[in-house]
């Protein structure tokens, strides 16, 4: 993958990201450890400024969906 | 080696403060078991008070709340209680839980040299919750940070029944897919992102060192 194409799919990364985080109700905040805890606002600026708490909420991303299209998060559900 | 559990809960954030909460809910159904409970309160967690005390008492259970890094595990405001190569060996013949962050990518893998008898668990990625932020001057009636911070008390309630270390870390990863199964069922908006973040907990949680072992 080029730069481009890299640039590009980081782009549409952030967009899921701010659509999944949109829904979230206002008075929810997600406690990321030490990082601290953000609410849909926060989280959206985090993302939007790509700075290390922005970056750290994309690959948590990236892992999900790679997880899902793999298949693994069903294979967990199922196996309770 | 005395049947001890000790627990560390700062409280210097949200998050300490929900971990804390919760912990207390861990350390009744302890004394109910009759179980020697030591339990380092918010303000009392620092390096040289657990250190002395863990050196002393050796107890045989170890259930850490607070943020965490690769290489360690924190008490108060960033102070560092146990660190990788430094004071490690404290947890030699220990059964450690850590509702840490990072804690297992290094740390916790040092401890699987530790010997039978040594077992470690914790996170490889963020321990992660979402909660209400209405409910913060009472976690416990958080109904959304419960479906992750319960499953997590329950591995500790496991231990202290008995069971195997793989056995509790078992348990308590069906109950966080349980939880999961049960954010799925719900039409609510944001299911999906609260599904997420115990997704990663649950995948992100290790053990390492002896899995049957027990308290």
């Amino acid at each position: 993958m080029n730069e481009k194409e890299k640039k590009k799919q980081l782009e549409r990364l952030k967009q899921i990201v701010l659509m999944k985080i949109a829904t979230m109700p206002k008075n929810y905040k997600l406690s990321i450890g030490g990082e601290g805890s953000f609410n849909k606002v926060q989280i959206a600026e985090h993302v939007n400024k790509m700075d290390n708490i922005g970056i750290n909420i994309l690959d948590m991303e990236l892992k999900f969906i790679k997880a899902l299209s793999r298949g693994e998060v069903t294979k967990t559900l199922a196996s309770v | 080696m005395s049947q001890r559990l000790l627990i560390t809960r700062p409280e210097h954030d949200d998050t300490t403060t929900y971990l804390s909460y919760y912990a207390k809910l861990v350390i009744k159904y302890a004394k109910e078991k009759g179980v020697l409970v030591t339990d380092f309160k918010p303000g009392t967690v620092k390096k040289e008070n657990i250190n002395k005390f863990m050196k002393k008492q050796k107890p045989r259970l170890i259930f850490f709340n607070g943020h965490g890094g690769e290489d360690c595990i924190e008490g108060e405001k960033g102070e560092i209680i146990i660190k990788e190569n430094e004071n490690d060996e404290l947890l030699k013949d220990k059964i450690t839980y850590a509702r840490s962050c990072f804690v297992a990518v290094s740390l916790g893998k040092k401890c699987s040299t530790f010997g039978k008898g040594t077992c470690f668990i914790g996170y490889e990625f963020p321990f992660q919750f979402w909660f209400d932020e209405t409910r913060t001057t009472n976690p416990i009636k958080d109904k959304i940070a419960a479906l992750y911070l319960k499953p997590s008390n329950e591995l500790v309630k496991y231990l202290i029944k008995g069971n195997l270390t793989k056995t509790a870390f078992d348990k308590s990863k069906e109950l966080m897919i349980k939880n999961m199964n049960e954010i799925l069922k719900e039409n609510e908006p944001g299911a999906l992102e609260r599904f997420k973040a115990l997704w990663m907990n649950c995948e992100g949680q290790r053990i390492y060192g002896d899995k049957k072992t027990s308290f």
